[in-house]
């Protein structure tokens, strides 16, 4: 499942006294290397998170943490930038747009080759997105390539059957991993078992849920890189035991940290630009949130700030739009961002002349504290204004099956993007019925392929602009705070730099001492 | 002869209950609400492949035929495969399984180490000082929950001093020692009490029945009486809390393992849960059941060798 980010519990007395004070809510996604001189090689680099890596099969990522590890073996074409708002080459030094053929040329750096010490054509690639292509979770993403083809092999030429000027973006996926071609003489599952990839490591030991070693891989295209020797990663369910682990010196990175327990990691926390939407989704086809006047009401009635400070600890900022910010052709919407007004939304209550007697499910997922804070919030507010909510705190399957089947009044949920552009967070949109708001697609759908044909960075963002706008003026789904994501990285580790979404490449970090 | 068959008859037993446990463990995750199907696939699925999905793993079809064929999998020692990673449960299984033995088994060492002498202390002098020492600090123990123990012990052990990791299982034998001290010290502080308050109450019955006294008259010493005919007489009822303490053990260990992320089978169930990945859930929701009633029946076996008194009953 998609990961919530802010996931987190109530921390325990004990650890309450233990904490020490929060220094700085900043952006901090780089740690410098020049006051720690040249970068040095070897060492283990020790990595924890709370999520589970969802295995070697691209296709069934589905949390940042599985993101992340793929990319580390499987690595795509191109490289995303740490300012979240461009792409790098990687295994591709170039890439460019013929929109009279509706073709894409990605030219392959000479030498790379896969940790086996065979070469990476044009071949693997072709052989690559066909497997990209077949998987029933990301693979109506490559739906516009028509034809893979390759001249050489260092060219790839993707046919688009549409206009497509979004495809690098694609390329960068964790779900366009190149492997080998017939995977290396193997069956599938025995490649995923035990991948080969022409990423900065390779895998020596791994295990659903366990314990991930990755080895450096002595191939790597980049030379000199990676600097560490091995990465271990390990999976701590427990956010209260990861932060003792970081403090103990156990572990030199600890990701995804939840705000409950940021104070632990104190100078440690990188806090990344805000990148990830917390949204209260209406659903549109229920009366009377079939009301334009009673969603804006709602929207008028939540104090935006509370849920900035309070749950989020000030890890994140009021939203200005429905769109995760931060990221690239992220555009402002025209409309006013929305505010706490309870006169205004009274009025607009009154105006809409419909008897809201009732009591209003909002469905959560309870397994994320976050949310669970933030629900009670948003229901202590709308009754002030007369709007009764009973909340309804799901595990996340239950609660992935009535969002989905869009059988509850409101949902309450987080989501952001995995890649430097609006590709995602569109195509999410488009494809969770609005959001779970069963709102009306069709707009929407004709933005994302107009998106996608856009040449320009200002037409896109002129798109993006209307797409906010749209939101706001139908108050569907009503962002409720632009959440940071929070890494914690010990001192001794140089060459961190994370994307706001939270990714970061493991081959450019180094440790000193 | 008497022994044997009320061994077999426990072993006998043990089926239907297994079975039981089997169908409870199945029917429960069938009627916990969501749909495994999205969990395999990805939420960008689309219905038709959703359906796709749920039509290979049978979730269409009745229950009973569902039912059927996880128990036929299940006597071919297969646990099914993982709806995250797609692995053999299994495999999971066998790697988190010694993590959660060796806690385990310190945990239960260390139990006993404390309980036995702080309750022979007890019942030698009971209601004396002592006494009253032993029982207190038992009802200390008692109050204090384990995660809130390992968390204090972290905190005033671990990471001050160095001694010991504040979490991980290491990779060598030597670390996994290290490693594993201070939850085990957490597990024993959580199971000592009952122990303690057990065998000091069957020590005190014991020391005053007539045999007791007839050999103390015969000139035995006090040393010798606890070791050849008291402690033997005591056990008993202690083995049978101990063995009944063994689910609060296996399932202490989801708590400590998780406050001391030792990779074991109780951080693998939580994980599992977290994940919804129904097959490990199940899997590990089972090695748990078995574990519990191959410890009862363990205990049956050793209180029926110590006491003859079973043969009879049998």
């Amino acid at each position: 499942m998609r990961l919530k980010l802010l996931r987190g519990i109530t921390i325990g007395i004990t650890l309450a006294l233990a904490a020490t004070a929060c220094t700085s809510h900043g952006s901090g996604s780089a740690t410098g290397s020049a006051v720690a001189g040249p970068p040095q090689h070897g060492g283990t680099l020790h990595v924890t998170r709370s999520e589970s890596f969802d295995g070697w099969d691209q296709d069934k990522a589905s949390a940042y943490a599985s993101y992340q590890t793929l990319e580390a073996v499987l690595e795509p074409l191109l490289r995303s930038a740490a300012n979240g708002k461009d792409l790098e080459p990687g295994i591709a030094t170039s890439w460019t747009y013929d929109p009279s053929k509706l073709t894409w040329t990605f030219v392959l750096r000479a030498g790379v080759t896969f940790s086996d010490g065979k070469p990476v054509t044009s071949a693997d690639v072709a052989f690559s997105e066909g497997v990209w292509a077949s998987g029933p979770n990301f693979g109506s993403l490559y739906s516009a390539i028509k034809k893979v083809e390759t001249p050489n092999p260092q060219t790839v030429v993707f046919d688009m059957s549409t206009p497509f000027t979004t495809l690098p973006i694609l390329m960068s996926w964790s779900s366009s991993g190149i492997m080998p071609k017939d995977y290396g003489g193997r069956t599938k599952q025995q490649f995923e078992t035990s991948p080969i990839g022409a990423g900065a490591f390779t895998v020596t030991s791994w295990s659903p849920g366990g314990t991930i070693i990755l080895t450096r891989n002595p191939h790597y295209y980049m030379t000199g890189r990676p600097y560490v020797d091995k990465i271990q990663i390990d999976v701590v369910a427990d956010p209260n035991e990861r932060a003792v682990l970081f403090q103990s010196g156990q572990t030199d990175i600890s990701e995804y940290v939840s705000p409950n327990t940021a104070q632990q990691y104190g100078d440690a926390i990188k806090a990344l630009p805000a990148s990830q939407v917390e949204h209260l989704s209406l659903n549109t086809t229920r009366a009377p949130l079939d009301n334009l006047d009673v969603r804006q009401a709602i929207a008028a009635a939540i104090d935006y700030n509370a849920i900035v400070k309070g749950p989020a600890r000030g890890y994140g900022l009021t939203p200005k739009g429905i769109l995760p910010p931060n990221l690239g052709h992220w555009a402002a919407p025209t409309q006013p961002a929305y505010t706490l007004n309870l006169d205004k939304a009274r009025q607009l209550l009154a105006a809409a002349g419909v008897q809201v007697g009732r009591t209003f499910e909002i469905v959560y997922d309870s397994g994320d504290g976050l949310d669970d804070l933030v629900a009670q919030i948003v229901q202590a507010d709308l009754a002030k204004i007369g709007i009764t909510v009973k909340l309804t705190g799901l595990e996340t399957g239950a609660f992935l099956d009535r969002a989905y089947g869009l059988s509850a009044d409101m949902v309450l949920w987080s989501y952001g993007a995995i890649s430097p552009d609006m590709l995602d967070p569109m195509g999410w949109i488009l494809g969770t019925s609005w959001l779970f708001t069963n709102f009306e697609t069709k707009t929407l759908k004709a933005q994302y392929n107009a998106y996608n044909a856009a040449t320009s960075d200002q037409a896109k963002e002129q798109i993006v602009t209307q797409v906010q706008d749209d939101a706001l003026k139908n108050a569907q789904a009503i962002p409720l705070a632009d959440y940071q994501v929070l890494q914690a990285v010990s001192p001794k580790v140089h060459g961190f730099a994370s994307a706001p979404w939270g990714l970061y490449y493991w081959d450019t970090i180094w440790i000193k001492g | 002869m008497g022994r044997f068959r009320f061994v077999l008859k426990r072993l006998l037993l043990t089926i239907p209950l297994l079975l039981g446990i089997v169908l409870l463990v199945f029917l429960v995750l069938k009627m916990t609400p969501g749909d495994p199907a999205r969990q395999i696939v990805g939420l960008r699925a689309s219905q038709a492949q959703l359906d796709q999905v749920r039509a290979q793993l049978g979730l269409n079809d009745p229950v009973v035929t569902q039912y059927v064929r996880y128990v036929g999998r299940l006597l071919h020692g297969d646990l099914g495969y993982s709806y995250k990673s797609l692995q053999p449960v299994s495999s999971s299984i066998a790697e988190r399984l010694p993590v959660t033995l060796w806690l385990l088994g310190f945990g239960a060492a260390l139990t006993m180490l404390i309980s036995i002498p702080c309750a022979i202390i007890s019942a030698l002098r009971p209601n004396k000082a002592v006494d009253h020492v032993v029982r207190g600090l038992g009802l200390v123990g008692l109050t204090m929950p384990s995660f809130w123990v390992g968390i204090v012990l972290i905190l005033l052990i671990a990471l001050p001093t160095g001694w010991f990791p504040a979490g991980g299982f290491g990779d060598t034998p030597q670390e996994h020692l290290r490693s594993i001290v201070l939850p085990s010290i957490t597990l024993a502080i959580s199971i000592a009490p009952f122990q303690i308050r057990s065998l000091r109450a069957s020590l005190i019955s014991v020391r005053g029945s007539d045999y007791v006294a007839t050999g103390r008259a015969m000139g035995l010493t006090e040393s010798r009486l606890m070791r050849r005919f008291v402690l033997r007489n005591a056990s008993p009822p202690t083995i049978s809390i101990l063995a009944l303490n063994t689910g609060f053990l296996l399932f202490g260990a989801v708590v400590i393992e998780t406050t001391f992320a030792l990779p074991g089978i109780g951080q693998g169930i939580v994980l599992a849960a977290r994940g919804r990945d129904l097959p490990a859930i199940q899997g590990y929701t089972l090695l748990f059941a078995v574990l519990v009633v191959a410890v009862y029946l363990l205990a049956d076996i050793v209180t029926a060798l110590l006491d003859p008194r079973v043969e009879i009953q049998a």
